[in-house]
């Protein structure tokens, strides 16, 4: 009789250890996926925006559909190497928009940043919506329920 | 707990580890195509400069003085060499798995117009030739 309940006792310290496990996952790992889900957006837009700078600082043109939407930019480059590289990154989130600041360091005065930017910045959009698990839609980027904008910049 | 058992806490944190590293791997087979593609930007490139350097040797020793190049290993693609003479420069364009890549470069030396076709590791020469008519040394390539 002593035995049993004592058996059923441990039962229920068990169960309300295990409650306090289960508690701890369910707080935990919504956070850890948010947290996963804005590294890895900059992660790709980090690898994303420095091959574009490579693309454009190699100056070999290719009809590859992933890169040939840099090409109008390299023709204006017309054969320079503009040395172009990532400079930094910044990150702001504001409820469901993820903002992603790029910024592109290059030593020349003579090019034109505007174009530059604008190239990369699709280059990135149209990367990222291939072969990353961000989708398009209307011209923006969604991961999951998460909005995110590119702002590339070009600067000296 | 029993030997042999897996804590519930142990599970979790493998869990967390698992999505972690899938999308490590995720990113890294991603990175994989790009890598192939610059692998042949970067021979493109060396091999166009590669050309602009040997012309310009070429035209330096003078007339009949060729050098033998060899194509670039583009794993089973052709490149086409076009020297346009009327604009000076030299077009370097490889076809790899059905995907072009090309490469305009200016020449230091006057060019004629000459082109070539190449398979992979294919030999040609680039020959400075001289036109009698005109009495002038120009650079050209061929097979």
């Amino acid at each position: 009789m002593l035995r049993s309940k004592n058996k059923a006792q441990t039962a229920l310290e068990m169960m309300f250890i295990a409650g306090i496990i289960l508690i701890g996952i369910a707080l935990v790992v919504p956070s850890y996926f948010e947290e996963n889900k804005l590294t890895s957006v900059v992660t790709y837009i980090r690898t994303s925006a420095s091959r574009a700078c490579d693309y454009l600082n190699m100056g070999v043109f290719s009809n590859d559909p992933r890169y040939s939407v840099l090409n109008p930019a390299l023709e204006r480059l017309n054969g320079l190497n503009p040395n172009l590289r990532v400079l930094r990154l910044g990150t702001s989130q504001i409820n469901n928009t993820i903002i992603i600041t790029v910024v592109l360091t290059t030593p020349y005065s003579a090019i034109d940043n505007e174009t530059l930017a604008s190239a990369v910045e699709s280059f990135i959009v149209h990367d990222l919506s291939t072969t990353t698990n961000l989708a398009l839609s209307n011209g923006t980027l969604v991961y999951g329920d998460t909005i995110v904008n590119i702002i590339v910049r070009v600067e000296r | 707990m029993k030997k042999g058992q897996l804590s519930l806490d142990l599970l979790f944190a493998v869990l967390l580890i698992i999505v972690t590293i899938t999308n490590i791997t995720y990113l890294a087979t991603s990175e994989i195509t790009h890598a192939e593609s610059f692998d042949t930007f970067t021979k493109v490139k060396l091999f166009s400069s590669t050309l602009v350097d040997h012309s310009a040797k070429v035209y330096a020793i003078g007339e009949g003085y060729k050098i033998r190049e060899v194509a670039p290993d583009l794993n089973g693609g052709t490149i086409r060499i076009i020297f346009d003479g009327t604009t000076n420069r030299i077009i370097v364009n490889a076809t790899v798995n059905d995907r072009s890549f090309w490469i305009t470069k200016n020449s230091t030396v006057p060019l004629c117009n000459s082109t070539v076709n190449l398979n992979s590791n294919e030999e040609f020469w680039i020959v400075a030739y001289y036109n009698t008519t005109e009495g002038m040394l120009y650079v050209k390539v061929e097979k």
